[in-house]
């Protein structure tokens, strides 16, 4: 979306303007304020104008001679990236499939490599895994890439910084994850969140190794210790994947688990599917936040199972005082035993919220032939308006209903 | 004692036109670092990957409300049905249109009236029908009576469904993943309430298959102009804001916001013609008095295009209406202005709003008088008055220049080096006569603010052309994007 390369002159460019301007206008307004009464024609102020025109019009020049420039010469360099790219990302493919022994033709014979190199290198390690990824990994350590890299992530200027962290995140290198984890801390936000990010990535694909000192414990340690917003330790543990079970394991197993992180941990279990978990998750049901006990519910929504000693506090929570909890049970105990839950949600057919109506019926809809023909029921003759609507609507949606029966029965012309 | 007046009041006009260009290059330098140096990085194209295959989104509910759009909300539906973002919904609100606007979205869409069961959270004008898609399961159309587009909108948020909501113009065009792009953000803050996205002219780009495929400079100067103002306003003004979490506009064209959130603050508000600005206002007003944590931001990242006027009927308009929108928003929370309760926003943003915006055609035309008064009475030297307006001229192209210069890191940008200098000529061009006739208009609308309250005027469109769109066929249409200001 956006070219990487000038910017950084271009801020040196824009911060020299911005400096510039403000001693020149407050040369100029000091020379005013400080003229005589019916001086303001003098020569002296005239002089320091005639300057300030002078001078801005040299800035002006600079800059449109830069952006002229800048064009001219990234359009070129797109050009040239886009077919080096292509040759690269040709060669890189080539040694991780022939390994070692160098294919013919654009060998990397310099030291560093040139960075359309890198990038291809980069691009191909999202997607190459296993012997072929370690083989394009260990030819990047050859060039001191990944030196590089973690050289300017620990000391470089932000821009520099930035890209160097998402080079690492991209080259999932095991060597790179503390100085990675070292980075959580970083004063700044965006180099917080983005070297969570890469951090995940790299764990995700290095071997669990237990114990307090392994990689997966210091980096439980560092999601802990670090100010980052809970949708960015929730974005970590997902790219974590195959190797975030363990993990939130041991984070919902700690009893001092913040409550953020707690929720954090329910949210990615959901969104990962990880169905061996929903014991574990359906634990914070009946805790006391009712955050937690609304994403306990959407977490076991979301796995489609609720355990069997989870369902008693789960069709309780239908009942809940607080209204988003109750929308989430009510969608959770679609995945209930049918009997007990039609009874938990018909009643909520006449909540006062119009979420938890929506949510029984569409979890009543869910629930078999025995709840689509309780919600037919509640279509055609509950006693309440707006259990009525609710009802057609969901039978609508579902394609139980079709919109000129629907009309009939709620009278539309 | 007039002598000494002017003298003074030429004193006021240097110290504002200084104080203004200060800022113009403070905001471009906090625009250039804050869009390309973090947004450019963090939000690249393979992070963006990572969250779609990971699901890691909030659905949304896209609100776009209508009034006699005939042509162009087929073009403008099918551009977002087109959107790459996992789950959304589509609710188009019809609002008491009298053209073909329901028919046309009927036909295209296989529209099938039924029944809805709506919450009431915010009023709304009388809604005659509800029709869902046959084809298109995720497009809801209201036909609603007539009640403006804010009373739209709110008919809107009573459909949505979803967490997040983004309200856009009928007659613009979001890019691709312009909705993925917003809606990371509300993921990874929790206390995010708005975004604002970026606007670009249309006028003269390629557009295939409801996207912007290449941008081009259009003919007319006129539309030249405004592909400087919006730079202007999005690249740094709103970024620099942004910064200073003190963003007060997020365009009506296209903004995401967290619904829970604006229903708190009560809707949109209906009988103003910046209830876009009003809301964010609002939104500030709302969540500092309660104490409650929250953000609202810029992000240049979601772009949206959107027509902009050809001819300068359509343009007067527009920027009356505009200006008339800046005055009520201030007006309706003036409370707001120099109270220390609001914080930056009360001491900082709302003042330069009043001061910078909301007075400054008045002070810029008042500044054109007095060097013509003073050479004709003679206490100002004919020089110095060139002099000065060269300067003017000067710094005008400047903060035209550091805005479009950020455009150059865009990728999609407008390709050709003739274009740069194109652009180049236009920072010149638009102090002959352009500025001079909207700097007027805008005080006209000053004038006319208490006579017109909540008036939009006959708005006049073409459309958004669903196939690809020859280099120089800009047509005249008017966009309902918030005042520009820096």
């Amino acid at each position: 979306m956006w070219r990487r390369y000038g910017d950084a002159f271009y801020t040196l460019l824009t911060l020299a303007v911005f400096g510039f301007e403000t001693i020149a206008l407050g040369a100029l307004s000091l020379s005013f304020l400080l003229g005589k009464a019916t001086g303001i024609a003098s020569t002296p102020v005239e002089g320091i104008l005639l300057g300030v025109v002078i001078s801005t019009a040299s800035a002006l020049a600079l800059l449109g001679l830069y952006l002229l420039s800048y064009h001219f010469v990234s359009n070129l360099r797109d050009r040239w990236q886009a077919e080096h790219l292509d040759k690269w990302t040709e060669w890189w493919i080539g040694l991780a499939l022939t390994g070692p022994g160098e294919p013919a033709g654009h060998a990397p014979d310099r030291r560093p490599l040139p960075r359309v190199a890198v990038d291809s290198v980069l691009s191909l390690l999202e997607a190459v895994k296993g012997e072929e990824g370690d083989r394009l990994k260990e030819a990047l350590a050859g060039h001191g890439v990944d030196r590089w890299f973690l050289r300017r992530a620990r000391a470089g200027h932000l821009t520099a910084r930035l890209d160097a962290i998402e080079g690492l995140g991209k080259a999932r290198l095991p060597h790179a994850l503390d100085p990675l984890l070292g980075l959580f801390h970083h004063a700044r936000p965006v180099v917080r969140r983005m070297a969570a990010r890469a951090a995940a990535g790299t764990l995700a694909i290095m071997a669990p190794e237990p114990g307090p000192d392994g990689p997966h414990a210091r980096f439980i340690d560092a999601i802990k210790q670090a100010d980052l917003q809970p949708g960015v330790v929730q974005e970590s543990l997902l790219l974590l994947e195959t190797r975030a079970g363990p993990i939130l394991r041991e984070l919902l197993a700690d009893p001092e688990l913040s409550d953020s992180l707690r929720w954090v941990a329910l949210e990615t279990i959901g969104r990962l599917g990880l169905a061996d978990m929903a014991e574990l998750a359906a634990a914070s049901g009946t805790h006391p936040d009712p955050e937690l006990r609304a994403a306990t519910f959407r977490c076991l929504r979301r796995l489609g199972s609720v355990p069997e000693a989870a369902q008693a506090p789960l069709l309780g929570a239908v009942d809940d005082e607080v209204d988003f909890v109750r929308v989430q049970a009510a969608h959770a105990a679609a995945f209930v035993e049918p009997e007990a839950a039609l009874a938990a949600l018909e009643p909520r057919l006449e909540d006062s919220s119009w979420w938890v109506r929506r949510a029984a019926a569409a979890s009543m809809a869910r629930l078999g032939e025995l709840g689509v023909a309780s919600v037919r029921r509640a279509a055609e003759s509950h006693p309440e308006k707006a259990a009525r609507e609710m009802a057609v609507q969901i039978l609508l949606e579902a394609d139980v209903l079709t919109p000129a029966a629907a009309r009939l029965a709620t009278g539309v012309a | 004692m007039w002598r000494t007046l002017l003298n003074g009041y030429q004193y006021v006009l240097l110290i504002y036109f200084s104080s203004l260009n200060v800022l113009y290059a403070l905001f471009s330098c906090i625009g250039l670092r804050a869009i390309v140096v973090v947004f450019a990085r963090e939000f690249s194209q393979g992070s963006l990957r990572d969250l779609l295959e990971r699901d890691v989104y909030k659905p949304v509910s896209i609100l776009v409300p209508a009034h006699n759009e005939e042509v162009s909300i087929v073009g403008s539906v099918q551009s977002l049905l087109a959107l790459q973002f996992p789950e959304f919904e589509i609710v188009v609100v019809s609002d008491g249109s009298e053209d073909e606007t329901m028919a046309r979205l009927i036909e295209a869409f296989a529209l099938a009236e039924q029944p809805w069961a709506t919450r009431q959270d915010l009023p709304s004008a009388h809604v005659r029908r509800t029709f869902r898609s046959l084809t298109h399961p995720n497009l809801i159309v209201v036909d609603k009576e007539r009640g403006g587009k804010a009373d739209s909108l709110n008919a809107g948020l009573n459909m949505a469904r979803y967490p997040l909501f983004a309200a856009v113009d009928a007659d613009s065009m979001l890019d691709g993943e312009a909705i993925l792009r917003a809606s990371r953000l509300f993921v990874e803050d929790e206390t995010l309430v708005g975004v604002g996205g970026t606007i670009r002219p249309l006028n003269a780009a390629v557009v295939s298959e409801g996207r912007v495929a290449e941008a081009r400079i259009p003919k007319k100067w006129l539309e030249r102009f405004q592909i400087l103002e919006y730079a202007r306003a999005f690249f740094t003004g709103r970024a620099g804001w942004s910064h200073f979490k003190s963003l007060l506009i997020i365009s009506g064209a296209f903004g995401l916001f967290r619904r829970t959130a604006v229903l708190e603050a009560g809707g949109f508000r209906v009988g103003t013609v910046a209830e876009d600005m009003e809301l964010v206002v609002r939104l500030h007003k709302h969540f500092l008095k309660a104490g409650k944590p929250y953000n609202i931001r810029f992000t240049p990242d979601p772009i949206c295009w959107s027509e902009v006027p050809s001819d300068l009927g359509t343009l007067r308009r527009q920027r009356n209406r505009w200006h008339r929108g800046l005055w009520e928003t201030l007006w309706l929370h003036k409370d707001m202005l120099f109270n220390p309760r609001y914080r930056r926003l009360g001491l900082v943003a709302v003042p330069y709003f009043w001061i910078f915006e909301a007075l400054a055609p008045v002070v810029e035309i008042s500044g054109y008088l007095l060097v013509g008064v003073g050479i004709f009475a003679g206490f100002l030297s004919p020089r110095f008055a060139i002099l000065f307006v060269v300067l003017a001229v000067l710094y005008g192209m400047l903060a035209s220049q550091l805005a479009a210069g950020i455009e150059t890191f865009l990728s999609n940008r407008y390709p050709r080096l003739r274009d740069r200098a194109v652009l180049f000529l236009a920072a010149f061009l638009e102090f002959v006569g352009y500025r001079q006739f909207l700097a007027f208009e805008r005080t006209v609308a000053t004038v006319q603010v208490p006579f017109k309250r909540g008036q939009w005027g006959k708005m006049h469109r073409k459309g958004i052309r669903g196939s690809t769109q020859p280099p120089d066929a800009a047509d005249p249409a008017e966009q309902e994007a918030t005042p520009a200001g820096v």
